[in-house]
């Protein structure tokens, strides 16, 4: 069994607004473990991003636990001793806007090494981003000293890449590092970005909304729903035998290519839109969309539980009857209402 | 033989910028006929939208028309007077936008420039009863709670319902061929595949012409007859949807398919080595021998034309 390098419990993190409050992440638990890639899928508002955000301290957590290797983490990123903080990195969506454009290659990617004092001078930084830059692919004699505006957007994302594995970090949040780039340059940052990992020994934590990079990128994945988890699974059970209607429906909506994918796409087509995370649905937060709701996924929101082994699904219908907890006053409520019923009718035909 | 709706040939366009004038479409030739739908697929910045703008002539100021012939219904919109192009826009050509939320205008609410469209695209336009139009569009659209969308404005709705008004708005009137920029690119994938199935039921009904251009080729592949892939401001691959993914021949459309993540698994291909092309000064021959795998010496010096390899299957490429 690998370890658990992040463990996460009952974590909320809610925004306070104007208009009311946001639940972005609303209880949600899981663990990533060493050398593990853990997938986030789900689509825009469902709380990835915040989640990613959260773990690496840039919003302290409404409630709830994270721990790093052992240590708590639950703290803002200006509490976190620098050692964890050299573990810990991110490679954010907008590769434009996460560099400095008033500053080379060269110290954009050494600014890690000289903050954690891990370079002796400025001739030792050069050499190792020099190193660095051979192993995201980019030739370091074009481009250490060139500025982020005269890069492409595959050559920044890399450089954000480079940067981000600087300092040797064993956790690394990939928040959607390919959305902003065509297909052919994706290709190439995904191999880059597996190849370090395989190399380096690290976790990853990919956000994304493409559930093809996901399939070839993860070991597990979770589909992400207004805050909530609604299935946690194996990459490959999760694509191949899903059982929440959420996960069949981003699925079946999924645009493919090949024969081979058709028919791995369940047949449920999307209906409606995400609801606003300021007011929530009652019950299972997916009922407005869900093809196959029923009287109990408006009144009661189902737990996320182990159906298989390593395959948590949370939904009233996957569980079956027998897994539903009832409250038992409800019920009692009921059966009082229902005879109430019967001697009504006896009186009356009486 | 089908009816030509809109015949590009040769075109040349480029624009003025400091460092000189561009060569971005590059001898481009492109055909819709009449009741098909045309994809056109390929990286950013390859022309698929300097193409499209050059269609109805909306391109921005600095753009050079060099060469070429736009025909649509047999005249060439680039010899139109202004009177004919407000002509061509209102009542023939309409586009929907990659992005709803630039093309809709903040201040004034969806009724308001539901009015104007409909004013001025219909024949009737002046004695209609602009509301009940509106709403029956909106129904068309499928937009829920078409009356509260009448009295918003667009920051009041979600970023599929704007996009739903643009369609709307671009059905107004009936027209000959619809031009659809990259309408999902916003969008997240459940609310793509709702959009791209109402303008494949509407152009169904309709019987429309259709242009979609996307850089998805997922979403290409299940709603187009014909399939272009652009590269570096012109044609390199053309062919029935089929042909195009059972038997891509240029080795830039097989790149592109193989870089496209599959759902089964598999890993990720080398992807396309290099960048799309400087338009200032475009490399000299192909335009893609830069980043071609198999390139040779011919490649460099002149510019592949177009073969037909099988029937409706043409291809610009020296190696093939």
């Amino acid at each position: 069994m690998a370890e658990n390098l992040i463990e996460v419990k009952n974590l909320k993190k809610y925004f306070e607004m104007e208009a009311g409050t946001v639940k972005a992440i609303d209880d949600i638990t899981f663990t990533i473990k060493e050398n593990e890639v853990f997938g986030l899928v789900g689509e825009s508002g469902s709380g990835k991003s915040t989640t990613g955000k959260v773990l690496m301290g840039i919003h302290p957590p409404t409630e709830g636990e994270i721990s790093f290797r052992e240590h708590d983490i639950s703290t803002p990123s200006a509490k976190r001793s620098k050692a964890i903080k050299r573990d810990m990195n991110m490679v954010f969506q907008d590769p434009g806007g996460s560099l400095n454009p008033t500053k080379t290659v060269l110290d954009i990617v050494g600014l890690p090494l000289r903050i954690h004092d891990m370079v002796d001078g400025k001739k030792e930084m050069a050499k190792e981003v020099y190193q660095l830059l051979e192993t995201v692919d980019l030739d370091p004699e074009r481009f250490m000293y060139r500025r982020p505006n005269d890069l492409g957007q595959g050559e920044k994302q890399a450089v954000a890449i480079a940067r981000a594995i600087a300092t040797d970090p064993s956790f690394v949040v990939l928040d959607e590092p390919t959305s902003a780039l065509d297909v052919s340059i994706q290709a190439k940052i995904m191999n880059i970005l597996i190849d370090l990992q395989d190399e380096y020994n690290m976790s990853y934590l990919f956000i994304t909304h493409d559930l093809g990079l996901m399939r070839n990128i993860a070991d597990r994945v979770a589909i992400m729903y207004l805050g909530r988890f609604f299935e946690v699974a194996d990459s490959q059970v999760f694509f191949e035998t899903p059982l929440h209607p959420y996960t069949k429906v981003l699925l079946g909506s999924f645009p493919t290519t090949t024969e081979e994918e058709e028919k791995l796409k369940p047949d449920l087509k999307a209906r409606g839109e995400i609801p606003s995370a300021m007011d929530l649905p009652s019950g299972c937060k997916f009922h407005t969309r869900c093809p196959f709701k029923e009287e109990r996924c408006i009144e009661k929101e189902p737990k996320l539980v182990e159906v298989q082994d390593d395959h948590f699904v949370a939904c009233h219908l996957v569980h079956g009857v027998d897994d539903v907890e009832y409250d038992v006053e409800e019920v009692e409520q009921e059966e009082r209402e229902f005879e109430y019923d019967v001697k009504g009718i006896e009186m009356r035909s009486g | 033989m089908p009816e030509k709706l809109l015949d590009i040939k040769d075109l040349n366009v480029g624009y003025k910028t400091y460092r000189g004038v561009t060569s971005v479409l590059y001898d481009l030739n492109l055909e819709v006929n009449r009741n098909e739908t045309v994809g056109v697929i390929g990286e950013s910045g390859c022309g698929k939208t300097t193409t499209m703008k050059t269609i109805n002539q909306i391109l921005a100021d600095n753009a050079v028309i060099k060469s070429g012939e736009v025909n649509f219904r047999g005249n060439d919109v680039l010899k139109m007077n202004k009177k004919d192009l407000v002509k061509l826009r209102r009542r023939y050509v309409s586009m929907i936008p990659q992005d709803p939320t630039a093309s809709l205008n903040p201040l004034f609410k969806v009724k308001t420039q539901m009015k104007d469209i409909l004013k001025y695209s219909r024949e009737d336009g002046e004695d209609l009863d602009f509301k009940e139009e509106t709403i029956k569009l909106f129904n068309s659209v499928a937009l829920a709670d078409p009356e509260r969308v009448y009295d918003s404005y667009p920051f009041q709705l979600s970023g599929g319902m704007r996009q739903r008004v643009c369609i709307a708005m671009s059905l107004a009137a009936p027209k000959a061929l619809l031009i659809a920029d990259e309408p999902t690119t916003n969008l997240d994938v459940t609310i793509q595949n709702q959009v791209l199935r109402l303008i494949g039921r509407i152009l169904d009904e309709m019987n429309f012409s259709a242009i979609l251009v996307s850089q998805a080729l997922g979403l290409v592949k299940k709603f187009v007859d014909r399939i272009y892939v652009f590269y570096g401001g012109t044609v390199v691959e053309t062919a029935i949807t089929e042909k195009i993914f059972n038997n891509p021949i240029h080795p830039y459309t097989r790149g592109l398919i193989e870089s496209t993540p599959k759902l089964t698994g598999g890993g990720f291909s080398e992807g396309i080595a290099g960048q799309t092309p400087d338009y200032i000064e475009p490399p000299s021959g192909c335009r893609f021998h830069p980043r071609c795998p198999n390139q040779s010496e011919e490649c460099k010096t002149a510019k592949p034309e177009m073969v037909e390899i099988e029937k409706d299957h043409y291809v610009a490429c020296w190696r093939q």
